[in-house]
């Protein structure tokens, strides 16, 4: 009863099927080797082009970190924007960022060409830490302070988007980071100016 | 059987004893009725949440618009997704799984047809739970993947997730029922000589659903059963202040959100691996090929998960493996492509309006699966997640691969379903206008994302060079309210009014054509020998079914009766059951409004209620 399984077409006389050409072998190889390299890629900037942001994430209590921050904030205060403080820590310092519902606390203003170590955490539910317009993403949650060596090399007045969902405020969650240069000045089109000089934090 | 369409009939074939009216269709536990119950269900849910996506783009058409309130904005968007995923697509699939895999596999129904019924039913009532609240303002408002601690009552204290908790769940209860049936039915009720190497390619595609289904679908269920503690017994699984990890929700939910993706596009796959052979004259390219690499796809879809998180920090071993992994699940995937571009080459392709939403399909999933490869790797991810690039990607994969691929699937599969063809003018018009206008929509995500822009924002400010984009997505919308309200008068009017399609329209290959369209309730009057993977081509026609003679009387069909077939009584148990079981699990949001008694009350009631409808069913007689 069984037939053969067959097409329901004419039959391909003979043999249909010819050796693979010479161009197909040489493009298969250049496809596997490109895909090897791509793979030796991923650890190579990861550990030689410090690609991959090497976060360290530590357990804390929401409520700690918040304590911490305000503290930090009292200490390097160095002005006032709308209710928040605007905060100067000294190069090399423990930078601290709460984000809470529905702002990020507080303002930072740094100095290019200096490194930080900046701590960021949630008080409450998650959020996103997008640097504003250069696409940088990290998701802030509560009870985790992830730690990030940030060194800035662009200056300008950047803002921090909640990319996140976060409530009913997700929209007009936007903080900001300042950039100044060794004189102090900030750039005033920030935008071009980070996008012209291949900006990263 | 010839391989040319079969000439068409004057009237319907019918056996006279299909019964019409509401009491057959609730009682009904026919898979094909059941089939067209899912797709009249899913359909109108797809206006639903299309409505939704229409108002969200009219908000995000300009800078700092006020269409909606920011309240409205976070309900619309989590039921957009929360429909388009759960109500629409999912059904849609279902409708298929229902109508074509018995009827594929040469089967007359499915192994459990009252735990079918029960499904849909228990689908429709989830549904409800979950889309009506919209209409009181109290519509889920957390994200169609409700990122805990968000969504525990500490930060979203009104009844919104309550519905979105409960209706996920008694959703899931439909998902898996129906998963174990069509599994039961496809291992064990294969006609004689249907091997499994042998089975129409979008049998093998829903066999590998199911088995997704019942490996994902429990992960949710826990996690959704620990937010339900948190949020109605005071419970402290995603409590951070508490000592719980803040990740769990997102481990468990993606562990589950992963596979779902495949869930959703793999019916679609297995629906052009039939339409391509049979418009393009020729078998499918490399069977076997599209058979594994589908095997493949839903095992490596478990080993993938963690790509939605790269941003959490999980460190570069981590990021690594699961960079790997994605990276890997496009190998199969991209299979398949070059598999289904091989089908059409050399072919003698017909451009009907099927063949074209199939071509479509591999030209816009490809796209959208490009996008993903640039996800999976993790430095990139970090630009690109939560930003509308991430929005443009899974659209194209959905709307481009899912929703086009089950276009392809009603129009090929319409015939058989109603005995009726659908316009093909009207369906190249619904054709062009929806394609042009899923590209409007969509492709301009890629870029506003690339310029910055969160996913999920209820509105933004002018200056971002955000505005065009957002504009030109919402002028796709258009476009694809057109193609669908062409595709509704067309279903609609083709339904009553089309040419009478015969059994074989397309001359395809495989065994559900070789039966009257519409199925009769028996659906083979005869169990077909099989002895090849494209009977219909290959076969003689005696060998698949009975001469006229003997399955017709009168110049109509012959009932299941006069052929001495035994058929499932109709029964309204399911239906029963799938209400009792819905209310007893609401009586749970009086625990929220803070009246225990009536909760308790409501509870016990049902669950006895469920408990003595399910006796009455175990003890009724199927046939």
């Amino acid at each position: 009863m069984l037939t053969k399984v067959h097409t329901g077409l004419e039959p391909v006389p003979g043999v249909w099927w010819k050796p693979a050409h010479k161009a197909e072998k040489i493009w298969v190889a250049v496809a596997f080797v490109w895909c090897m390299i791509l793979f030796a890629m991923m650890p190579l900037w990861h550990w030689k082009g410090g690609q991959n942001p090497s976060g360290v994430r530590r357990r804390v209590d929401p409520k700690a970190f918040y304590a911490r921050t305000v503290a930090f904030a009292n200490q390097y205060k160095v002005g006032e924007d709308k209710g928040l403080p605007i905060v100067a820590p000294p190069a090399g310092a423990d930078v601290y960022v709460t984000a809470l519902t529905f702002q990020w606390y507080p303002i930072l203003k740094l100095e290019r060409g200096k490194e930080y170590t900046l701590h960021l955490s949630s008080l409450d539910v998650n959020h996103g830490f997008s640097l504003f317009p250069i696409n940088v993403n990290f998701q802030v949650v509560p009870g985790y302070d992830y730690g990030l060596r940030v060194t800035p090399t662009a200056t300008g007045d950047f803002r921090i988007l909640c990319n996140e969902f976060c409530g009913i405020g997700h929209h007009t969650m936007v903080g900001r980071v300042i950039v100044v240069d060794e004189a102090g000045r900030t750039v005033s089109d920030n935008a071009a100016a980070a996008v012209g000089q291949g900006g990263q934090p | 059987m010839t391989t040319m369409a079969a000439p068409a009939p004057a009237t319907l074939p019918t056996t006279g004893e299909y019964k019409t009216g509401i009491w057959s269709w609730l009682t009904t536990v026919d898979h094909k009725r059941i089939g067209i119950l899912y797709l009249v269900t899913a359909l109108f849910f797809f206006v639903w949440g299309g409505l939704e996506a229409a108002i969200i783009r009219a908000q995000l058409a300009g800078p700092n618009m006020g269409l909606v309130t920011a309240q409205q904005y976070n309900q619309l968007f989590t039921m957009h997704g929360t429909t388009m995923v759960f109500l629409v697509i999912m059904p849609l699939s279902s409708a298929f799984f229902n109508f074509l895999i018995p009827l594929q596999i040469g089967a007359r129904d499915v192994a459990f047809p009252r735990l079918n019924a029960f499904s849909y039913w228990v689908f429709l009532a989830g549904g409800i739970v979950v889309t009506l609240p919209i209409l009181f303002g109290m519509a889920p408002d957390g994200g169609w993947f409700g990122y805990a601690p968000l969504t525990t009552k500490a930060y979203s204290s009104g009844y919104n997730i309550d519905y979105w908790v409960l209706g996920l769940q008694i959703l899931g209860v439909a998902s898996l029922a129906a998963a174990f049936n069509f599994i039961t039915t496809i291992i064990n009720m294969r006609a004689p000589g249907m091997v499994l190497m042998r089975m129409p390619v979008f049998t093998w595609m829903s066999f590998v659903v199911q088995f997704l289904v019942i490996l994902a679908f429990p992960v949710i269920t826990a996690a959704l059963v620990f937010l339900l503690f948190d949020r109605f017994f005071g419970t402290n699984f995603y409590t951070v202040a508490a000592g719980a990890d803040p990740l769990l929700w997102q481990h468990l939910f993606w562990v589950f959100g992963h596979p779902e993706v495949y869930i959703l596009i793999l019916p679609a796959f297995g629906l052009v691996s039939e339409v391509l052979p049979t418009f393009s004259r020729k078998p499918l390219f490399g069977y076997p090929v599209i058979v594994y690499s589908g095997i493949l796809i839903g095992a490596l879809g478990f080993g993938v998960w963690a790509h939605h998180m790269f941003s959490v920090g999980m460190g570069p071993i981590a990021d690594s493996v699961f960079s790997v992994t994605t990276m890997l699940i496009a190998i199969p995937t991209g299979v398949k492509i070059l598999n289904w571009v091989s089908t059409m080459w050399g072919g003698q392709i017909r451009f009907t309006t099927s063949m074209m939403f199939a071509i479509a399909l591999v030209a816009m999933f490809t796209v959208g699966g490009i996008s993903g490869i640039m996800h999976s790797s993790a430095p990139a991810d970090l630009q690109q997640t939560d930003s509308y690039f991430v929005v443009a990607h899974f659209h194209y994969v959905l709307v481009g691969g899912a929703v086009l691929g089950i276009m392809a699937g009603v129009y090929y599969y319409f015939p058989k379903l109603t005995g009726r063809m659908l316009d093909e003018t009207l369906g190249k018009w619904h054709f062009w206008t929806f394609v042009i206008g899923t590209n409007l929509t969509f492709f301009p995500m890629h870029m506003s994302g690339l310029y910055g822009m969160p996913r999920r924002i209820y509105t933004y400010d002018a200056g971002q060079g955000w505005e065009m984009y957002n504009l030109l997505s919402s002028i796709g919308v258009i476009f694809q309210a057109i193609g669908m309200t062409i595709f509704f008068v067309n279903f609609i009017r083709s339904w009553k009014k089309g040419a009478i399609a015969g059994n074989n329209p397309w001359g395809a290959p495989t065994l559900e054509w070789a039966i009257p369209s519409p199925v009769p309730d028996y659906n083979f009057a005869h169990i077909p020998v099989v002895t090849s993977r494209y009977p219909l081509w290959d076969q003689k026609a005696g060998d698949l079914v009975k001469s006229e003679a003997e399955t017709t009387t009168g110049g109509r069909l012959k009932t299941a009766a006069e052929l001495g077939i035994p058929m499932p009584f109709p029964t309204i148990l399911p239906l029963v059951a799938a209400v009792f079981m819905t209310a007893m699990l609401c009586g749970l949001l009086f625990i929220h409004a803070g009246n225990l008694p009536l909760a308790l009350g409501i509870m016990i009631t049902c669950g006895l209620g469920l408990a003595f409808t399910l006796i009455k069913w175990l003890t009724s007689p199927l046939e």
